[in-house]
């Protein structure tokens, strides 16, 4: 079943628009996704088509809408907006950023937005960025993908949240400059992005490979070896280096000093035998 | 030789501190914090390098 759904806006407009817009919300914690809480409508962010309302794995009681973003500069990526959410769609709804795919649940509560993949499993999970300890919240640190949605929602205008220390993990390559297209403006100020550059990439690899085990399509690279670790050896190889440079400044100091210390010891053994000659 | 230890010893100094402005991640070249005319010049707090550069 397909059915188009539009909103009292009519579709015009940009691309992309923030999904908050209408709502009264507040940024929580940034996680595989970035948390909200509030109260009010939640838009969709831009053109696409509705692929689930439903994920078992998703608490409470399993409400999880997945939007797959069909036209503009993030056409073919997914966004979930899950928990605490009411859904006003349903699965093969093609909307805009004008329809309203559900409201915050009336009781209150956490509405995760973030990356998702074609299964419907958050990016951050398929690329192994989440806590994976046993019996771990999976969301006890931030991920890069989190982050990135974080940059993006606040890109078009929703509350920016907190990251509690920097996110585990890294973007795909190629992944940032959609982004910043699909801010325009907007984008730049996502140019200091805690985000990765590859100096050695990884062609591609297999999600959940890290776990020894296929759980997920292919999601694009990682890096070997980022630029920002580069730089972190470099720097610790040129403080190495200075410190041999200060050795070797301070050793020839030493010489020097001793040279003039010899000349003054000389200067003053001549003073004391001419006044030795003088007073006897 | 005296003037050169000096020299050697500033030369040390300032690889070390460049090193130090690298690690904390600082966006700064060498030519720019030996640059006579430039000191004390940057924005504070100091900018953060990009993420796509090994040497600012």
């Amino acid at each position: 079943m397909s059915r188009r759904t539009t909103g009292d806006q009519g579709g015009t407009g940009p691309v992309y628009r923030n999904p908050f817009r209408d709502a009264s919300v507040t940024a929580g914690r940034v996680d595989m996704g970035t948390d909200y809480t509030g109260s009010g409508p939640i838009k969709a962010i831009g053109p696409g088509v509705i692929e689930q309302t439903r994920n078992a794995g998703w608490q409470p009681g399993g409400t999880f809408i997945l939007e797959r973003i069909t036209e503009g500069p993030l056409a073919g990526r997914r966004v979930y907006f899950a928990e605490d959410i009411q859904p006003a769609v349903q699965v093969g709804d093609h909307v805009d950023s004008s329809t309203t795919i559900g409201y915050f649940a009336p009781a209150g509560g956490v509405v995760e937005a973030g990356w998702a993949g074609a299964g419907g499993q958050p990016l951050a999970a398929l690329a192994g960025q989440q806590c994976q300890g046993p019996g771990q919240d999976p969301g006890c640190h931030p991920t890069q993908f989190g982050a990135d949605f974080n940059n993006l929602m606040a890109g078009l205008g929703a509350p920016k949240a907190k990251l509690s220390q920097r996110p585990v993990g890294s973007l795909p390559p190629g992944w940032l400059p959609r982004i910043k297209a699909a801010l325009g403006d907007a984008g730049a100020m996502i140019s200091s992005l805690p985000g990765k550059t590859c100096l050695i990439p990884l062609p591609s690899f297999q999600a959940g490979q890290i776990a020894g085990f296929h759980v997920g399509p292919t999601i694009g690279g990682g890096c070997a070896v980022s630029k920002t670790e580069a730089r972190a050896v470099m720097a610790v190889l040129i403080i190495a280096a200075g410190g041999l440079v200060l050795l070797a400044g301070a050793i020839v100091l030493a010489a020097w000093a001793g040279e003039r210390s010899q000349g003054i010891r000389d200067a003053a053994g001549q003073v004391g035998g001419a006044a030795r000659f003088f007073f006897k | 030789m005296g003037a050169a230890a000096m020299g050697i010893l500033w030369a040390g100094y300032t690889l070390t501190l460049w090193g130090y402005c690298l690690i904390r991640g600082y966006d700064v070249s060498l030519k720019d914090l030996v640059n006579p005319v430039k000191v004390y010049t940057w924005q504070h707090p100091m900018p953060i390098a990009p993420a796509d550069v090994v040497f600012p």
